[in-house]
């Protein structure tokens, strides 16, 4: 007997989620199998669910990635399969080559070195020619906090320097001939 | 118990829409501690806790790198509006770091965690309309990041995220934060639930209604 469409609605929502028990994913199936407006209903719906994360996903700059709810796949299933690779990893990890040194050193290091409040290290500036075709500004400086376009002025020595930052663009030098 | 404060709101039509408005419920998500169990490592979540309150940078880090992606999630969810979750992203981990004394039980991080961001969320939304309102301002949603090489798929795919994007701002806020939840996230009921201060079955409902309203908003618009 064909459930009612709330029913389906409610079946359907509920597998897209990967909340169907066993008995549920089994029962879908089957309408799945032998009911063409079930099929439509059910594939509209993963459609749309899968369009909607993709552009939310986007949105919120996060790579695309596939429907978590793919076929008739079910917590359970999932349930099961991180179980499965929680104990894979634990073998991998008992092997002697794999543990960690003692006191957990390097561990610490690397956490220091990539903390969120630790301050950047300092990396060299580049200085970038730039192409013979565009005459001035002749050079470019690329730091690590600052961008600064110089430009040379008439007169040997003299140059315009431009300092730019992800906030604001100011002239920090001004010679007469500019 | 979490729970909110005037839950219900009116729906939109994507067209009515403006670009620029922001939706969030209109009460404050008030915590208080009492949750059903969670499923993280109580004692590594206390201890963590315990020791970014004593200033350790290093356990502040974890903290922040741990919970912030779904934290922006929870801030989408709230507001609707992609653009505005950097800056309120910023705001949420300075209240966190300034109120972790506040958190009577590490082991309702997790809750305790999506209140703050909820009510930073609504607060800023609510500062941003004063500002509208002053100002009358009008604004579009942010241009496709990278857009295809062809233009005119470019132009059809541009105008199906921002009818998308339209249509989950448009939901209630009482539909679109477990929807969003979901489906950024991948929380089951229980989860979403913990942290809503609602039931598994309330989930599912509030979910089922979601996709519907969504599935009338977009009819002719997704094949």
């Amino acid at each position: 007997m064909s459930p009612g469409s709330d029913e389906l609605e409610r079946l359907i929502s509920r597998h897209l989620d990967g909340e169907c028990t066993p008995a549920e994913a089994e029962y879908l199936r089957d309408l799945l199998a032998n009911d063409r407006t079930v099929r439509a209903r059910y594939h509209a719906a993963r459609e749309l669910d899968a369009v909607l994360r993709a552009a939310m996903r986007g949105a919120l700059g996060r790579p695309a990635r596939g429907t978590n709810a793919t076929g008739l796949q079910s917590r359970w299933v999932r349930t099961a399969a991180l179980a499965a690779a929680a104990g894979l990893a634990a073998l991998v990890w008992l092997h002697p080559s794999q543990r960690p040194e003692p006191g957990g050193r390097r561990t610490a290091e690397a956490a220091a070195v990539s903390s969120w409040f630790a301050p950047a290290p300092a990396t060299p500036d580049i200085i970038e020619p730039m192409p013979v075709t565009y005459e001035r500004p002749a050079l470019r400086v690329r730091g690590t906090e600052r961008n600064w376009i110089i430009v040379p002025g008439r007169d040997a020595g003299r140059y315009l320097v431009i300092q730019v930052d992800h906030v604001r663009t100011h002239v920090i030098s001004v010679h007469r001939d500019f | 118990m979490v729970r909110y404060q005037n839950p219900e709101t009116k729906m939109m039509p994507v067209a009515e829409i403006p670009p620029e408005s922001c939706q969030p419920p209109t009460g404050p998500l008030v915590y208080s501690g009492g949750m059903s169990s969670v499923s993280i490592d109580a004692e590594a979540v206390r201890q963590l806790v315990a020791e970014a309150r004593r200033g350790h940078p290093e356990a502040a880090d974890r903290l922040v790198r741990e919970h912030e992606s779904w934290v922006r999630s929870a801030i989408y969810a709230v507001t609707g509006r992609a653009d505005l979750v950097d800056d309120i992203a910023q705001q949420v981990w300075a209240r966190v770091w300034e109120r972790l004394d506040t958190l009577e039980n590490p082991r309702r991080l997790k809750a305790w965690l999506y209140a703050v961001a909820r009510n930073a969320a609504i607060d800023a939304c609510q500062a941003r309309r004063r500002q509208q309102a002053s100002v009358g301002s009008k604004g579009e949603l942010p241009p496709v990041a990278d857009a295809a090489v062809d233009p005119s798929a470019a132009t059809a795919g541009e105008e199906l995220r921002r009818a998308l994007l339209r249509a989950v701002q448009a939901l209630p806020a009482i539909y679109r934060e477990p929807f969003v939840l979901r489906h950024l996230e991948d929380w089951s009921y229980a989860q979403i639930g913990e942290v809503l201060g609602l039931s598994p079955d309330t989930v599912e409902t509030r979910l089922v209604r979601a996709r519907r309203l969504l599935r009338e908003m977009l009819q002719g618009k997704v094949e």
